[in-house]
């Protein structure tokens, strides 16, 4: 169905799909908005679903997109080092509750990262797919280069990271009350260090302190992700 | 750059990350521009998901050969992982409260 000349020439350039990028975006976002925040209306996913209808719809092939739209997978690096920035804006609350916060990184991250290569092994999962879901808990950029480091298929980790921070959001209320003795700290923790950036929202929806914990927790996660996932794999096998 | 030649098996964005924390921990303080870069950046960080969820396009096939077993492996370790770290935060600062109670150790 592609039709004019004009139109292909257009289309091979990064312009029009940057343009469409942020127009489903902000559509997304939109819909996020009027919902009252569902998590199962996550920006990414509804603008990511409105750009397939569109391909799917003039015909144009997934690769003309995937193409089109390099230059903003060059802004996952910087975005990557600008956690950077809010870590060090909370570091006199790391340095307030060090000794809670490594505890829990180091048994969140591990247990996030080994429940998976055992379940996976246990319900007979693919190596390709058990990899590919191994750092899903970790925040979309670090978790994208972290599956592609280990062999893993970043396009498969970016839905197991979606699919974990709207599983992890929505299973926090039935956890905490199988547990005792869980404050707003440790409960925004788990969210931000279980369930990313999803969980840190969700976590701002109990406390201003569940939601701080949360985002600390995920800028933490993120680096120990990627520090110790390719080990634990290492390990494991 | 320096990943590879560190060798190290890290991501290089996770090692930049490390050493801007590092060098405005040093300086002790944030220069303006960079935290407007960073806000900005951090905040239009989810546009940048959208091209690798078009992409996904191409791998249905897969989710769909296995998606009993990745939906059970993602919800029971989501499951797993939340209870861990929540209870472990709660454990370990019980556990120094204690300690500082007590009067041993400066934790």
């Amino acid at each position: 169905m592609v039709q004019s000349d004009a139109w292909s020439t257009l289309l091979a350039s990064p312009l029009p799909w940057l343009t469409i990028t942020v127009g489903a975006y902000l559509a997304g976002q939109e819909l996020h908005r009027r919902s009252g925040g569902n998590p199962l209306t996550q920006p990414v996913a509804v603008a990511a679903a409105l750009i397939v209808v569109f391909l799917l719809i003039t015909g144009y092939p997934v690769q003309a997109y995937t193409q089109g739209t390099v230059p903003l997978r060059f802004l996952l690096g910087p975005a990557t080092v600008a956690l950077a920035i809010p870590l060090y804006e909370r570091r006199h609350l790391i340095a307030r509750t060090w000794l809670p916060l490594s505890a829990a990184l180091l048994v969140g991250c591990l247990t996030g990262v080994l429940s998976v290569l055992c379940l996976a092994r246990l319900f007979g999962l693919s190596d390709a797919m058990m990899r590919s879901m191994s750092p899903k808990s970790a925040t979309m950029p670090v978790a994208m280069e972290v599956s592609a480091q280990i062999g893993g298929v970043p396009t498969l980790t970016m839905v197991f990271v979606m699919a974990t921070g709207v599983v992890g959001a929505a299973l926090i209320e039935p956890v905490r009350r199988c547990l005792t003795g869980v404050d707003d700290r440790g409960l925004g923790f788990a969210l931000g260090l279980a369930a990313h950036g999803i969980g840190v929202g969700r976590a701002f929806q109990t406390s201003p302190v569940a939601g701080v914990f949360a985002g600390l927790a995920m800028a933490l996660n993120g680096i120990a992700t990627a520090l110790l996932t390719p080990a634990v794999l290492a390990l494991f096998h | 750059m320096i990943v590879r030649f560190l060798a190290v098996p890290l991501p290089g964005a996770v090692v930049g990350c490390a050493i801007l924390f590092s060098v405005v921990l040093v300086r002790g303080r944030l220069p303006d521009g960079l935290k407007t870069i960073a806000d900005g950046l951090l905040r239009y960080l989810p546009v940048m998901f959208v091209p690798a969820g078009v992409g996904v396009m191409a791998d249905v096939q897969r989710l769909q050969d296995e998606w009993g077993a990745l939906l059970a492996t993602l919800v029971l370790s989501a499951t797993i992982t939340l209870a861990a770290t929540a209870w472990s935060f709660g454990a370990v600062t019980r556990l120094a409260s204690r300690w500082r109670e007590r009067g041993n150790g400066s934790v």
